[in-house]
């Protein structure tokens, strides 16, 4: 029993002494795992690329949603150039450097004298009211991120000033080569780069990045034999920037390079082509705006221009004007194509709307209509209504305007009510011999979508041949009082400035059907969408292997009636009304992006 | 029995000396382990309300993406959804984040997502509405009203796509701190310093581990929803910087902001903007 006894109280101590141990161990454990170095470093390196790609996204965006200059990217910051770092845009007024498009990512607006887009003048002092990226970027070693931008892509600030001119042509044919991307072992990785967004993590090597210190504190280079490598530089239009392994993945004795190797920056780049794709977007979407507000204002599309043309895009139409292209480029210049319409051919004309024209808020809405009569007898009365539309005459015109409220009727005629011309809220009516004539409206427009203006005053080209003279001509006034016809809020006026310098037209197939003739034209489609028009960013003509499966062959753009040549799948060139679903995705060979207008 | 006793004294188990000494080590021991563990559990806190904020982030990009809006903030009592439903001129410009309208989870019961400490995530959303559109009663981002058909002639249609690119005015400010800022910018100077953006469309932001409850400096009031340095309740001027723990300047608030170009280039490629 005293044996065991003995034995007993031993035990007692050694589980305390176990207990320590295991509780050791543990923490041992912890402790290697919480400060282990190659996961801290692999948590830092996913940090530091998530934020670079954020980066990239925000770059993108920024240059895509430009309000004045789609596709232009921001001047680097710089050190300097004026203040050390001071994260806004620098751009560069004296003799062009390329050293001057590396810097430091900018968060804040273009500083002094860079060009203010908001107003168009020099930014004096302080910074430009159109804002930056308004994000500061930084790695996981809490160092601003590094940029570097291609020559196309910035305004040119060294005299004559100007904007480059930014649409698919400049992958083909850029002004200046592109910025090139290489591995780390010095082979070509892209040599279509737009921009590179770089991290320059830890100082290597004796870098001093305090105060001032330019690009080569805070950017490495390697050297593999008697090449040489390194992101430090930017000197010529096609300069290369590498994405070196970081030193800690290679080794001192590594035979690839020339030791001692330092090198840590991280590098994520945009190609000019993923920039197009996400710019022709937001120019397609520009373009269905445009498309629906003109319908919207003049109750028609615009006839198309001709494909081939290359400067002013303007509407066709026949001589006759009964008849025009409603397939080929967006007549983005010039939209001069007037529309003659037919009206019920028992001689009287009617604009009827199925809501009010006349609105009683000042500033909505049809404020004037005048008929002018091209035959028979004069006006010789007017009415009107109490608080209703207003009439007065002359012998060959009748002008009714809005009364006070919108409400009642106002009317011109003669003794025998022909002709006649009776306006309410809901519209005018002509009646009588001599009432066609020209309609004209002040303030604002008809509308003619669907449930609004009655039909048969759609355009109707096709049906106007033979019906001359019962045509009646609706013209409108623009709101600022300048009279123009029908088609008259003109289309080029719709689209943005940045529109037409940039070029887009020549860059988008337009084709229309005017669904609602009788009888009426096949409607178009796309995938399993019904249109009565679409527009398609055409991107780049395809001048290189993989070639568009519609041509067989490089693309040669302009090209007279070969849609081939500008559309590159077989389904969006066979000239029938199918086209591609809007999702279709893009390849190497196929950058056609399709937009169902309406409905 | 001597020889018995002596065993047992023997065994008797460790001194007092013995046993403080085990006992200190066992106290350095402990202690080694949970100072980092307290570290890395607000680290985890940190990353995870980082993580949230991102979350809520992208549900809000994608929000915009298929409604083409932003959604109004959730009030407190408003169980998670924005108010009002559907949007509009919102009930509140600064409020939480309205996680039950985005489906984030987790949310707490009441529907509210919630960052590491517990704390309901918040949201500001501009409110601004272009001068030149019909109807500046409503505002542009939290809006997207389409033109009735049948009243053709009277162009209600109001929203980001309706507006456009070019007349869309976010005013949201985050600044750099407090020092300057007044009730409607980050200073008074002209132009416009000491921001890190003037012109976010959304801000979401986390009151950090100490919540709404401490008292820190200026810039943390800044943050919070009653009435700020500036002496204005719910404003759109915030103060985003890395963590100050200095005695009246405490600040450990986590502020994320949309970039109105990041929203817009979102939107245009998924078709809802122009």
């Amino acid at each position: 029993m005293q044996k065991l006894n003995k034995q007993i109280t031993k035990q007692k101590g050694a589980v305390l002494i176990l207990m320590a141990f295991i509780i050791g161990l543990g923490v041992l454990a912890y402790m290697l795992h919480a400060f282990d170095p190659a996961r801290l470093r692999l948590e830092q390196d996913k940090k530091t690329y998530q934020t670079l790609n954020e980066a990239k996204q925000a770059l993108i965006a920024w240059s895509v949603s430009h309000l004045y200059t789609p596709g232009q990217m921001p001047w680097p910051d710089r050190h300097l150039d004026p203040g050390i770092y001071d994260g806004s845009s620098d751009c560069a007024t004296t003799a062009f450097q390329y050293s001057n498009l590396l810097g430091q990512l900018p968060s804040l607006p273009d500083t002094s004298p860079c060009l203010d887009k908001n107003n168009g003048l020099s930014v004096y002092a302080g910074f430009s009211t159109y804002p930056s990226l308004g994000q500061d970027f930084r790695d996981a070693q809490g160092n601003r991120l590094w940029y570097a931008v291609s020559r196309n892509l910035v305004r040119k600030y060294d005299a004559p000033v100007s904007d480059p001119i930014i649409n698919p042509n400049i992958i083909n044919a850029p002004t200046y080569s592109w910025l090139q991307v290489l591995d780390r072992n010095g082979n070509l990785v892209s040599d279509r780069v737009a921009a590179v967004i770089l991290a320059p993590g830890d100082a290597l090597d004796g870098q001093n990045r305090a105060g001032a210190a330019d690009a080569s504190q805070f950017l490495d280079g390697f050297q593999i034999g008697a090449a040489v490598f390194n992101n430090r530089g930017y000197a010529t239009d096609d300069e290369d920037f590498i994405m070196g392994d970081d030193s800690r993945n290679v080794s001192a004795t590594d035979p690839t390079f020339v030791q001692p190797y330092n090198f840590n920056d991280k590098l994520v780049y945009i190609t000019i082509d993923e920039l197009m794709a996400a710019l022709e977007k937001r120019v397609g979407e520009q373009v269905r705006t445009s498309l629906k507000t003109y319908q919207d204002a003049n109750g028609y599309y615009p006839y198309a221009t001709q494909l081939g043309t290359t400067a002013n895009l303007s509407c066709w139409q026949n001589a006759a004007g009964t008849d025009g292209l409603r397939e080929g480029l967006l007549p983005a210049n010039y939209q001069s194509c007037t529309y003659t319409r037919t009206t019920v051919p028992t001689n009287s004309s009617t604009i009827s709307c199925v809501n009010t024209i006349f609105n009683p808020a000042a500033s909505l809405g049809v404020t004037q209509v005048r008929f002018t009569r091209t035959g028979g007898s004069n006006f010789t009365t007017t009415t009107t209504s109490t608080g209703g539309i207003t009439c007065a005459r002359t012998t060959t015109t009748c002008t009714c305007s809005r009364g006070t409220d919108g409400t009642g009727t106002g009317s011109c005629s003669n003794a025998t009510n022909s002709p006649r011309v009776t306006c309410t809220a809901t519209g005018c009516t002509a009646t009588g011999t001599g009432s066609l004539g020209t309609f004209r409206t002040t303030g604002d427009k008809f509308t003619f979508r669907s449930g609004g203006c009655a039909q048969t005053t759609f355009p109707n080209p096709n049906v106007v041949t033979g019906c001359a003279n019962n045509n009646a001509q609706i013209t409108c006034s623009g709101a600022n009082g300048a009279a123009a016809s029908c088609g008259d809020v003109r289309f080029d006026n719709l689209l943005p400035a940045w529109f037409n310098q940039n070029q887009w037209g020549n860059f988008v197939y337009y084709r229309m059907t005017v669904p609602r003739l009788t009888p009426a034209l096949p409607a178009l489609t796309a995938g399993n969408r019904n249109t009565e028009v679409i527009a398609i960013t055409m991107g780049r003509a395809i001048d290189s292997a993989p070639f568009a499966v519609s041509r067989g062959a490089a693309q040669v753009q302009p090209s007279c009636n070969t849609l081939n040549n500008y559309l590159d799948s077989v389904e969006n060139a066979d000239g029938n009304t199918v086209y591609d679903a809007t999702s279709t995705l893009r390849s190497a060979n196929y950058n056609d992006q399709n937009f169902v207008v309406a409905p | 029995m001597m020889i018995n006793n002596y065993f047992i004294k023997r065994d008797a188990g460790f001194t007092l000396v013995e046993m403080a000494i085990v006992l200190v080590i066992l106290g350095f021991v402990l202690s080694a382990l949970l100072l980092p563990l307290q570290a890395q559990r607000e680290q985890v806190f940190q990353a995870q309300t980082e993580a949230t904020l991102e979350n809520a982030r992208q549900a809000l990009l994608g929000f915009a993406q298929s409604r083409g809006r932003l959604p109004c903030p959730a009030t407190v009592a408003s169980n998670g959804a924005e108010l009002p439903l559907g949007g509009g001129a919102c009930t509140q410009q600064v409020g939480f984040l309205p996680a039950a309208t985005l489906g984030i989870q987790p949310t707490d019961a009441q529907g509210f997502a919630l960052d590491g400490w517990n704390n309901r995530i918040r949201y500001a959303v501009t409110q601004n509405s272009s001068a030149v559109i019909v109807n500046p009663a409503t505002p542009d981002f939290t809006s997207n009203i389409a033109d009735n058909v049948a009243t053709p002639l009277v162009n209600e249609a109001d929203g980001m796509n309706a507006v456009g690119i070019t007349n869309l005015t976010p005013d949201l400010r985050v600044c750099l701190n407090a020092v300057v800022i007044t009730a409607v910018a980050c200073s008074s100077a002209v132009p416009e310093v000491n921001y890190s953006i003037n012109n976010a469309v959304a801000v979401i932001y986390s009151l950090g581990a100490t919540g709404a409850q401490a008292i820190g400096g200026a810039d943390e009031t800044a943050n919070l929803n009653d009435a700020d340095a500036n002496g204005i309740i719910d404003d759109g001027v915030f103060v985003s910087h890395g963590p100050v723990g200095t005695v009246g300047n405490e600040f450990d608030h986590i502020v994320t902001w949309i970039s109105p170009f990041v929203l817009y280039n979102a939107m245009i490629q998924a078709g809802q903007l122009h």
